[in-house]
């Protein structure tokens, strides 16, 4: 009886081992390949993660290209902004100089203009020109009158000498008087003749001057319409660029 | 006197120009004109005689014009057809016309310069012409042989007074405007 017990459980135990080495195996199987598969689904991770780490990496270096890079920018951006603020400056006093200019152009417009005003002078010399010319020639005539006069003073002092000769020793006084006043009568015409001659020169002194005078004024007149055609154009130069 | 101060090129180109402006312009249909320089004008003066002044200014010279026309039936005639009243004012308006003629010619070389209107003067103002004191003088007699047969006499006075030198040279003819020159009121 005991035989079979023990047959029975020697063959127990060797079934029992036969299982468990079936077991064993099965389970070194499964982890095997569950390590496997363990294996399997580690191996893309891994790589994946890999491919991140490099992909990070390349970032990295991107992110710190970009950091040197907005350094950069930043620099440049501190330069233009210092630029920008001089040209601001810059800007600002050109306006103010085409503003300053404006006036200045104004100015010189309204200057211009007044001075145009000068023509009036010229006219006043003009009047007064004529108005002298005219006393000239006022004092030519009374001493054309003057002239004749004299021509008659001598034509009686010769009958008054004629007379005198014809009363012999009694109009002897009388004819030294008659000499006398043909002698002032020749004074006065030399005189007359003398002051016709002074009045011409005055004629020809005034009439140059004058002319000189009057065409010197329309060469000031001509000169400042120039003048004032490139002031206008000057103003409106500066309007231009201050618009 | 500063004559000096004026080039014998200038001198020669202010002749010129004259010439050329009475031939432009005292010549009215085409005559022959003959324009003889002259020393000193010495002829006697009558009293139909019209004198011609004019003048030209600038800023450092004047240029004073005196025509000188005789009051003949061949010069009333020639220049005032129409009737012998108006022969005072053509020979105003033929003295304006000369002269604008050189200004316009001057112009060009000298740019700042006005014109006078012009003035009649008695024939006896020429004799004291010296007593201005110019710095260059010319005179000439200009003969126009008219159609009637009877020559036209104009005697022509060109002065100069400057205070400035001047050099100029008036080049080759320009062709005047026909524009220019007229009578122009102050």
């Amino acid at each position: 009886m005991s035989e079979y017990l023990i047959g029975a459980l020697l063959g127990a135990g060797i079934v029992a081992m036969l299982a468990w080495f079936a077991w064993r195996r099965e389970v070194q199987r499964t982890a095997a390949r569950m390590q496997a598969m363990q294996d399997d689904a580690l191996t893309p991770l891994q790589q994946a993660n890999a491919e991140l780490r490099a992909e990070l990496d390349g970032c990295q270096q991107d992110m710190a290209a970009l950091q040197v890079e907005l350094q950069g920018l930043e620099a440049v951006l501190t330069e233009q902004s210092a630029v920008l603020a001089s040209r601001d400056a810059e800007l600002s006093g050109s306006r103010q100089q085409q503003a300053d200019a404006l006036q200045q152009a104004r100015r010189i417009a309204e200057e211009t203009a007044r001075l145009r005003g000068l023509a009036h002078t010229f006219e006043r010399w003009h009047e007064q020109m004529i108005s002298l010319m005219a006393r000239n020639q006022a004092m030519h005539e009374q001493n054309m009158e003057l002239a004749s006069i004299v021509r008659h003073v001598v034509i009686v002092s010769l009958n008054a000498s004629i007379e005198a000769a014809r009363a012999g020793a009694a109009g002897r006084g009388f004819g030294v008087v008659a000499s006398e006043v043909r002698a002032l009568a020749a004074r006065s015409e030399a005189l007359s003749k003398s002051y016709g001659d002074s009045l011409h020169l005055s004629d020809l002194t005034t009439t140059a001057t004058f002319q000189d005078i009057q065409a010197g004024g329309k060469m000031v007149t001509a000169s400042l319409a120039s003048v004032a055609i490139l002031a206008e154009r000057f103003e409106e130069a500066c309007q231009c660029a201050a618009a | 006197m500063r004559g000096g101060m004026i080039s014998a090129a200038a001198r020669q180109s202010f002749e010129t120009v004259l010439q050329r402006a009475v031939r432009a312009r005292l010549v009215l249909s085409g005559e022959p004109c003959a324009i003889t320089r002259v020393d000193v004008r010495a002829d006697e003066v009558t009293p139909d005689d019209v004198v011609v002044a004019l003048t030209i200014s600038s800023m450092g010279f004047r240029y004073m014009l005196f025509l000188r026309f005789r009051g003949d039936a061949a010069s009333v005639r020639y220049f005032a057809p129409g009737a012998a009243g108006d022969f005072r004012d053509a020979v105003l308006e033929l003295g304006n016309l000369c002269c604008g003629a050189i200004n316009q010619e001057l112009v060009g070389h000298f740019p700042d310069l006005g014109m006078s209107t012009p003035y009649v003067l008695d024939g006896h103002c020429l004799h004291h012409v010296d007593s201005l004191k110019p710095d260059y003088r010319a005179d000439f007699d200009v003969t126009l042989d008219a159609a009637s047969g009877e020559a036209v006499l104009v005697g022509v006075t060109m002065c100069l007074f400057t205070r400035v030198p001047i050099d100029f040279h008036a080049g080759h003819e320009v062709e005047m405007a026909t524009s220019d020159g007229e009578l122009e009121l102050f």
